[in-house]
């Protein structure tokens, strides 16, 4: 009996768990720095007294409870970001490891071998929860290393029990999606279900409090056992105990339900009665046919969800900072406060030169729509736009099927192109419009210029990073991480915008940066069109022109 | 017991759709059993029942005496399987991938695996994804031959590889059968099959329609004679004729078509006898009887067209 099906498993979780570990442990020393900063501020004290308790409530605390170390770490860490991404790791990864090995062939492969279903699925599953306390081992040491250094004083064993409830968490959730996907063999229908179940459950345990039909469910989500009471106040109790059976119950359905079901793969499918009705619909006539005639079009068809799910996501973002400012600006003096007797290099570091202008309206809303939030969507969606449109196409020898029709290789890279770029104005345009309205329903008085001008930037910046991964592309095919590459400078360049700000020794590396040439030192909404944005659009052209020439006289890989 | 492979009255239905109906197969230890039929036929539910991935609607199946659900584990410690859809991680080298399923096999492999990858001509050390569709498939071989299994399992193995590759494969197969190994050969590459195969079984919308040794298809090959003759011969002297299907005269009796199936030496000594001055053969082949076995039809009475 070896343990290697279980060794992969934890083996190939490795990059995501070095990743995770070090955005949770950065986020662990960052709130730790934080908070005797804050506690110690009489502005931030001021506005948390006006902070309705409700919001407390959502985030498992109270006030009083806030200004101590582990109430705001609770409710700052633990309440979301880390459950989030704890979550997010072990859904996905319980998936890929199941359902979607399934979908693949690869279970056929691995069943192929004297070992029985229980164990492979075990074993994977041990390999996820392994990885996965090691993530949480980390966040646990982070904390403890951390707790001396800042005087935050939080109780060990409570630090022990966090940490614990979050591994419980996570591999209880992880649980219904190994449950689900041994059920149906489908990973959209594991991951979706899990995640939808966890996203309910977070939900009723946050706002169970705040509507009277809610309160007798809150004691029924994995949630309410996972940080009520809190366990970096009050160590272990018996919300451990339920999340373990939880997932323990769920385990052992799960692995007797894989024992008896058919082993389903992408060709050797389920030929249930829905499906082959299903299929008999689509052989009819595909939905909006009219948008499968071209590249161009084709593309536009691939984005069509994504327009809305991202665009639709910065246009609420817009409306929830432009409805939040009347209530803030009635303190406008506590928050001024707040800002001045913050390090200036906070603020700085994150490329916002002038903090002033956060009490503002241009700046408030800038400082999360157009210069942290909204940036990392629009050059998200855009450098994904012409991952899935060339690089992965290319990948999957796709391309070669389209450039083996009766057209010119730059026509087909121009028009799929064009796509991403339409499709990313949209995911623009939305929240533009919102602000728009926004600015005359709020009377803040922005205007109708900068906002266009502050969405259009936000525009180029997106698409100039697109370039970026499309030069990248044209010239080394697939043999290059391109998307990956293209993220890392923009998170590079973005760190230097705040670095070469925060010392004058360092000011040339600032002016490299597209972010600078976007952010300057004010809002983007305090402004009108900048000619800087002129290099963004001057720069994109030239990198795509460059990729394009270089891709017509380049060999295609599969 | 001498089944490799025994099914009794094995059916699959996915929902209402027929997967394979009541097969009865048997498979002897030491034959090379070649199992062809159309795509969709049932070939790899068959071979995916035998391996335990689904659960039969009914009926039962061995390997080796085991029962194919409940010993399954046991029995895939004796068998190597090749997928009709190989798929490999692709992220690993194929030593890495090889490696990897020799230790969930608890078997050390590795002198096998070097000896297999040099016959193949496999670069072991690059990356799956980087692998040709050939170079994968060379993998899943070694893969499926590496433990030196009593049986193997193989669907569609030489799909991808050149003809050196598929001679040094019909080589390798021909020492497991002088080994006394077993090798259940799925497939609808009907050379493939002629070139290995000791029996042959056909698949047709789920059911199993014939079973017989390659000699045994051969003798039902038809050929199509045309006799001529110095003078008129009389047709009915030849209509009773052993393996004669049919006759027609032509050209007021100078002329004679005959179609025959097996042996025709009783045809050569009467058309000898009638003064025959020439004969003319057009021998349909193996081939083209599988083939007629495929036709459209009701299955379970048996092939359509004209076979018999």
């Amino acid at each position: 009996m070896t343990t290697a099906i279980l060794v992969k498993s934890l083996r190939d979780r490795r990059r995501a768990l070095i990743g995770n570990s070090l955005g949770l442990v950065a986020l662990v020393v960052w709130l730790g720095a934080l908070f005797p900063i804050l506690r110690d501020n009489q502005g931030f004290n001021d506005i948390m007294e006006q902070v309705p308790p409700e919001m407390f409530a959502a985030v498992g605390t109270d006030l009083a409870t806030f200004l101590t170390a582990a109430g705001f770490l609770s409710a700052e860490f633990f309440a979301l970001f880390a459950p989030l991404l704890i979550l997010i790791f072990v859904i996905s990864a319980m998936v890929a490891e199941t359902s979607t090995e399934e979908r693949e062939g690869l279970m056929d492969m691995l069943l192929s071998n004297p070992v029985s279903r229980r164990r492979v699925f075990l074993e994977k599953a041990g390999g996820v929860a392994a990885a996965t306390l090691l993530m949480v081992a980390v966040i646990t040491v982070a904390l403890l290393v951390a707790n001396p250094v800042f005087g935050l004083d939080l109780p060990v064993v409570g630090v022990a029990a966090a940490g614990l409830s979050l591994w419980l968490l996570g591999t209880s959730f992880g649980a219904v999606a190994l449950l689900v996907g041994a059920f149906t063999g489908r990973s959209a229908t594991a991951g979706g279900m899990a995640g939808l179940l966890a996203l309910l459950a977070w939900f009723v345990t946050s706002f169970s409090g705040l509507f009277p039909w809610l309160e007798g469910a809150g004691g029924l989500s994995p949630f309410t056992w996972y940080r009520e009471p809190n366990p970096l106040i009050t160590g272990f109790g018996a919300g451990h105990l339920w999340l373990l059976i939880t997932t323990a119950v769920l385990l052992v359905v799960a692995v007797l339900l894989f024992d008896r079901r058919d082993i389903a793969t992408e060709r050797a499918a389920l030929p249930d009665v829905k499906v082959r009705r299903r299929a008999r619909r689509r052989a009819r006539q595909p939905r909006a046919a009219w948008l499968l005639t071209d590249p161009f079009r084709k593309v536009i068809w691939d984005r069509r969800r994504s327009v809305w799910a991202w665009g639709g996501g910065l246009g609420l973002l817009s409306l929830a900072m432009f409805s939040a400012w009347p209530a803030l600006a009635q303190d406008a003096e506590a928050l001024a406060a707040l800002v001045t007797s913050m390090p200036r290099e906070v603020f700085v570091m994150f490329g916002m030169t002038n903090p002033d202008a956060i009490v503002t309206p241009a700046g408030f809303v800038s400082s999360r729509s157009y210069q942290s939030i909204g940036p990392i969507v629009v050059i998200f969606f855009c450098v994904r736009g012409v991952s899935m449109a060339l690089v992965r196409q290319e990948d999957s020898g796709v391309l070669d099927l389209v450039l083996a029709q009766p057209s010119s290789r730059s026509r087909v890279v121009v028009s799929k192109l064009a796509a991403v770029a339409l499709s990313a104005g949209l995911v623009v345009l939305i929240p533009t419009v919102v602000a728009l309205l926004a600015d005359r329903r709020w009377e803040t008085g922005l205007g109708f210029g900068p906002i266009l001008a502050a969405g259009a930037g936000l525009y180029l910046l997106g698409l100039f990073f697109a370039g970026l991964a499309l030069l990248l592309w044209g010239f080394r095919g697939t043999s290059l991480p391109a998307v990956r590459i293209a993220g890392i400078a923009a998170l590079a360049t973005f760190l230097m915008n705040g670095l070469g700000a925060l010392a004058d020794g360092l000011r040339p590396i600032r002016f490299v940066s597209p972010f600078y040439w976007y952010f300057g030192d004010d809002p983007p909404l305090a402004k009108g069109f900048e000619p800087a944005y002129f290099l963004l659009l001057a720069g994109t052209v030239a990198m795509a022109w460059l990729a394009i020439a270089r891709f017509r006289r380049r060999d295609t890989s599969v | 017991m001498s089944e490799a492979i025994e099914t009794r009255g094995l059916t699959k239905y996915y929902g209402d759709a027929a997967g394979i109906v009541d097969l009865d197969l048997a498979v002897e230890v030491g034959e090379v059993f070649g199992f062809i039929g159309p795509n969709g036929a049932g070939k790899t539910t068959t071979i995916r029942l035998l391996l335990n991935f689904l659960q039969p609607t009914r009926g039962s199946g061995t390997v080796f005496g085991m029962d194919i659900t409940a010993d399954s584990v046991a029995i895939r410690s004796r068998v190597g399987y090749l997928p009709g859809d190989l798929a490999l991680y692709p992220s690993m080298t194929g030593r890495e991938f090889l490696l990897y399923f020799s230790r969930l096999r608890g078997v050390d492999t590795a002198a096998a695996t070097t000896l297999l990858a040099d016959r193949f001509e496999l670069d072991l050390d690059r990356r799956i994804k980087e692998y040709s569709k050939g170079n994968r498939q060379k993998v899943g071989l070694v893969n499926a031959f590496m433990h030196e299994p009593e049986l193997l399992i193989l669907d569609e193995p030489t799909g991808g590889l050149d003809p050196l590759m598929q001679q040094e494969f019909a080589t390798l197969l021909g020492e497991v059968r002088a080994e006394g190994r077993t090798v259940f050969l799925s497939s609808h590459y009907l050379p493939e099959v002629e070139r290995m195969a000791d029996r042959v079984g056909i698949i047709r919308q789920g059911h199993l329609i014939a079973v017989d040794t390659l000699d045994g298809f051969r003798s039902k090959v038809q050929s199509n004679l045309t006799i001529e003759f110095a003078r008129p011969a009389d047709p009915s002297g030849f209509a009773g004729l052993r393996g004669v299907m049919s006759v027609e005269a032509r050209d007021g009796g100078r002329l004679l078509s005959l179609s025959v199936s097996g042996p025709q030496d009783a045809v050569i000594r009467a058309a000898a006898d009638a003064g025959a001055i020439a004969i003319h053969t057009d021998e349909a082949d193996l081939d083209d009887v599988f083939l007629s076995y495929y036709g459209q039809g009701d299955p379970e009475s048996g092939p359509g067209g004209s076979a018999p």
